[in-house]
């Protein structure tokens, strides 16, 4: 293949190519050139560098450019963090706000609730809340509010978050009720009374094995006759039981 | 030739120091003019050519223990291509700050009235916003075959590619540059 500078004659559509190839240079090294850049070569190698001419407005541009980068970054930077803040904090409003309304909610089942429970409410209004099943996300909220919206205990909320126990899981519930009055809150008589209600109100209830065992249970310290009771008529029941041991041995100690 | 004196004086120089030495100042006085020729077909404005070939030189110098034989000019050319890549890269940074170097006295034609030199300067400078629009081999093939002079084997012998692709390259580049010198001339930016 043949340059197009020396060939005598191209066609018409490489003639501007060639025009133009023409008027560039072969590069040809300048005189001193050489020595220029081994002298710049060894004085880069020692550690100094030629000073290069600076553009002062490209330097100024240069130094708004990253100034603004800067402020755009402190900016997006605030903007996130306000956001996150005030998200959190929204969060944190709306479960307080929840759980304010929550009891007040609670107030307006009450009178509907059966007589049954009002004694065990009424024994203790700040404990019933917490055997409801209801979300609470924060307790000192829960217990703050009632008492700051409502000094007096006209309406006692305990009722109201008591699950009743005409509904389908009421026998559950009033079992559960039981036993949180005794474990959490070491109250044996409410037990007791709550024992006594399911007897009365399911003597057939499906609960009736873990009843009667709680009753024992709670009546063993304070009155040792009620236990025996409990005790006698769980055996006559389910002798064969999961609490039988226990009860034989509420019998043995009475005798 | 000025000796290259890359320690400083009071170095105590080992023989296999000295040696290092004596086979880079050979190296760089064989080969400076052919870099100087290779770098505007990577596209190195003539302006900033002593810079990037004292870059690629201080690379060279620090590398020639590890040339493991073959071709030297391969070898220099592929440092200089990456040189010059990067140097590309980061050209639009330097240009914002630092001033442009002044255009080195010897591109001038010696002898030419001022008339033909203006219209030599002209078409010369439309060669280059031609060349910069093609793709690098493109552009690499066709000037060092058709303005710096070298011959398709040496050329080869550079890129380390065979015989052939450089003159597909070149028909390609032909080709290209045409057709965009065409465009020009349809802008009514030459005659």
């Amino acid at each position: 293949m043949e340059k197009l500078r020396d060939q005598t004659s191209v066609p018409a559509e490489l003639e501007l190519t060639r025009r133009l190839v023409s008027a560039k240079q072969p590069t040809v090294v300048a005189p001193f050139q050489k020595e220029r850049v081994l002298a710049r070569l060894a004085a880069q190698k020692r550690g100094s560098r030629p000073a290069r001419r600076l553009r002062p407005a490209g330097v100024l541009a240069a130094i708004a450019v990253l100034g603004l980068f800067s402020v755009a970054s402190a900016m997006i930077g605030r903007a996130l963090w306000r956001r996150l803040h005030a998200h959190s904090a929204a969060t944190v409003s709306s479960e307080r706000a929840r759980a304010a309304t929550e009891p007040s909610s609670a107030v307006q089942p009450a009178p509907s609730s059966p007589p049954a429970t009002a004694p065990a409410a009424t024994a203790e209004p700040s404990e019933a809340p917490k055997h409801a099943h209801v979300h609470r996300p924060s307790r000192p909220a829960v217990e703050a509010r009632p008492a700051k919206e409502e000094p007096a205990p006209a309406a006692p909320p305990a009722p109201a978050a008591t699950p009743s126990p005409d509904t389908n899981d009421g026998e559950s519930a009033l079992l559960a009720q039981a036993i949180a009055a005794l474990r959490r809150a070491h109250d044996p008589n409410r037990t007791l009374g709550l024992v006594d209600t399911y007897l009365a109100k399911y003597p057939h209830g499906t609960l009736l094995e873990e009843a009667l065992a709680l009753g024992i249970e709670a009546a063993r310290t304070g009155s040792p006759a009620q236990a025996r009771a409990f005790a006698q008529r769980y055996l006559a029941l389910f002798p064969t039981g999961r609490y039988a041991n226990e009860a034989r041995h509420i019998l043995s100690l009475s005798q | 030739m000025p000796s290259l004196d890359l320690g400083s004086s009071s170095d105590a120089l080992t023989p296999a120091k000295a040696a290092e030495r004596l086979a880079f100042e050979s190296v760089y006085s064989e080969w400076f003019g052919q870099v100087v020729r290779w770098l505007p077909a990577m596209g190195i404005r003539s302006a900033d050519v002593e810079d990037v070939a004292q870059e690629m030189f201080l690379i060279v110098d620090r590398k020639l223990s590890s040339f493991s034989g073959g071709s030297m000019g391969a070898w220099l050319y592929a440092i200089a291509l990456r040189v010059s890549n990067n140097h590309r890269r980061l050209a639009w940074v330097r240009s914002m700050i630092f001033r442009p170097a002044e255009d080195p006295v010897f591109d001038e034609r010696a002898g030419a009235t001022p008339e033909v030199d203006w219209e030599r300067k002209q078409l010369a400078q439309l060669a280059d916003e031609v060349l910069r629009g093609m793709s690098e081999k493109h552009r690499r093939a066709f000037v060092l075959f058709e303005i710096e002079g070298y011959d398709g084997s040496e050329i080869a012998e550079l890129e380390s590619i065979p015989l052939a692709t450089v003159w597909t390259r070149i028909h390609h580049a032909r080709k290209d540059f045409a057709a965009r010198a065409e465009k020009l001339k349809a802008q009514g930016l030459v005659k």
